[in-house]
């Protein structure tokens, strides 16, 4: 995905909009990189992440002004709609995404499934079948709760195991572009390796990931995971308005 | 046993509480009387079933008192200008569609709130059904060898019949209908990634879109579900020939509709729509109907005190698991 004179604005009261949150010109997301987006709080970088979802203006209201170069070299005009992205091949997972307790785990995962399976690396149909597998697997190991079926209720498992079912949810359709917002927040040392298996799993069908987190040791570990896989890592941060990529500096 | 299948004991029992009554306490031959209750329900059920799917995604349509008077009025007006049976059911059955989505996409995109757009569409709909009924009368006048009406036109309300090459045998067995549209819908529910999400939508509507769900398309597919179930239950009410038909048909079948839905186990506040409790639903509410003639006690008030009670019941009930429990 590209960028190209992203700007937002938030409304204020009485119907006016405040200053622009961030003000791109224009910014790659190259294939088959993972990015690493840090910024001060408040530097807009949640909201950043839910303009290129779509999820923003939409809930929200505000201004959005630009277009996204998406991931099928369809160009967009800001603001875009969460399914739109979605169909372009757009997952994510926002901090604190409400779930659907009273359906089951597997209801929840299978929600966002995309039109058409897609192929993991090996070449493999991404097919439900395929998913609750790895879904069963994962209930297995969850830490900190009771082994579950598929057909429990979400709301039967521990905030840590939502979490993982929710960054299953985004990564296991095999969606090209996976923007993740502080997925890992809170989450034990069991279950926030749950989380990373289940990123480094997707990252190899070459998926280009944006990832936000506060927890340095997040960064840490994208950085010796994308280095011992071969793949590109870059720093990004979010400041005074732009995205710079920090990644050749020292 | 789950909550549904708890719902669906309770309203058989139900059902068959209020067929003993007929049996046992008029005196109604067994076999007859749970036809008559089953004929008289078949007809809602579309109706039902497209109402209860509008609340289970979190919206309401009150358009099916004005939309279920004028589909019956186009079939009439249709008919009487010569037109071919097929063309003229398809015709109103695309007109429905096209109305349900013009409700949709203004209440779901543009945000018009669909209270009042409903009840505005409920009044325009009614007031044309009406409009058509007046010309079909003039036309009547005019021409009396096209006037399907009976009686005559000037004596009192006029209660009209389609010709008799627009009983199209699957429209004259509403039971077939209702099964049909009950089993497909269950099985809709229960498989279909597309009736999870319409789900999702009304149990978290934020939620539903921070996933990607496309929130503005479930919503115009549920009032399209609800007028083409309007315009079904008319087409096999006015096919069956009960009495034949007038504009004032559809007053009040709006609520009719929702009471049927809601005791039916849809919830209020959305996430839950349960297609075969609808139809058990239907048959309970309607049930009473053929016992007006066999049972000195139930006359239109009893009936309308036994549905009122089951409703608040299940209103308590459904606001009692909202509180603390998941579950919708």
């Amino acid at each position: 995905m590209e960028l190209k004179g992203v700007r937002f604005r938030y409304p204020t009261f009485g119907g006016q909009h405040g200053p622009d949150i961030f003000d791109i010109q224009g910014f790659p997301f190259a294939p088959g990189c993972c990015y690493s987006l840090r910024g001060s709080n408040m530097s807009g970088k949640s909201t950043l992440l839910r303009l290129m979802s779509g999820t923003i203006p939409a809930l929200t209201g505000g201004v959005a002004a630009g277009s996204l170069l998406g991931p099928n070299h369809e160009t967009r005009r800001l603001p875009v709609a969460g399914p739109t992205m979605r169909e372009s091949g757009v997952a994510t997972v926002h901090q604190g995404d409400p779930l659907f307790p009273h359906m089951s785990i597997w209801d929840n995962v299978r929600l966002t499934r995309p039109h058409g399976a897609r192929l993991d690396p090996h070449g493999a149909r991404l097919d439900q079948k395929a998913v609750k597998t790895k879904l069963e697997l994962i209930l297995e190991r969850l830490s900190g709760d009771e082994p579950r079926r598929a057909e429990n209720p979400l709301g039967t498992l521990s905030g840590g195991g939502q979490a993982v079912i929710r960054m299953l949810r985004a990564v296991g359709w095999g969606y090209s572009l996976l923007l993740l917002d502080e997925p890992t927040t809170y989450l034990d040392a069991g279950n926030r390796s749950l989380c990373f298996e289940l990123l480094w799993d997707s990252w190899t069908r070459g998926a280009t990931v944006v990832f936000v987190s506060h927890h340095e040791p997040d960064h840490a570990e994208l950085r010796e995971g994308a280095v011992s896989r071969g793949f590109r890592y870059h720093e990004i941060d979010l400041a005074d308005k732009q995205l710079l990529d920090r990644s050749g500096e020292a | 046993m789950t909550d549904q299948g708890l719902r669906s004991t309770v309203l058989l029992l139900l059902a068959v509480a209020v067929w003993a009554v007929g049996v046992v306490g008029g005196g109604a031959d067994p076999a007859d009387l749970l036809g008559a209750m089953v004929g008289t329900a078949a007809p809602l059920v579309p109706l039902a079933l497209g109402l209860g799917l509008v609340l289970a995604i979190g919206d309401l349509d009150l358009s099916v008192a004005g939309s279920f008077s004028l589909f019956g009025m186009l079939l009439l007006t249709l008919a009487s200008a010569g037109w071919s049976p097929g063309l003229t059911y398809s015709c109103v059955l695309v007109l429905s569609v096209l109305l349900g989505l013009f409700q949709g996409m203004l209440v779901a995109r543009v945000r018009v709130s669909a209270l009042v757009l409903t009840l505005a569409m409920s009044m325009i709909l009614g007031g044309i059904a009406i409009l058509l009924d007046s010309n079909l009368s003039v036309a009547a006048a005019a021409s009396p060898d096209r006037c399907v009406a009976l009686p005559c036109p000037g004596d009192g309300p006029v209660r009209r019949t389609l010709p008799e090459d627009f009983r199209i045998p699957l429209f004259g067995s509403p039971l077939l209908w209702a099964t049909v549209l009950v089993g497909g819908s269950e099985w809709w529910r229960r498989k279909s990634l597309w009736a999870l999400q319409h789900l999702a939508i009304g149990y978290d509507r934020r939620a539903a879109t921070l996933a990607g769900l496309s929130v503005v398309r479930l919503r115009v597919s549920g009032f399209v579900a609800s007028s083409v179930g309007s315009f079904l239950s008319s087409a096999l009410l006015i096919s069956a020939q009960r009495g034949g038909w007038t504009p004032s048909m559809g007053v009040g079948i709006e609520l009719k509709g929702i009471a049927i839905a809601v005791i039916g186990g849809t919830s209020i506040s959305g996430g839950r729509f349960e297609p075969r409790n609808i139809a058990l639903a239907a048959a309970v509410w309607m049930a009473l109907d053929p016992l007006q003639a066999l049972v000195e006690w139930v006359h239109p008030q009893t009936q309308q005190i036994f549905v009122g009670t089951v409703l608040a019941i299940v209103a308590v009930l459904q606001t009692r698991r909202g509180i603390g429990l998941n579950e919708p």
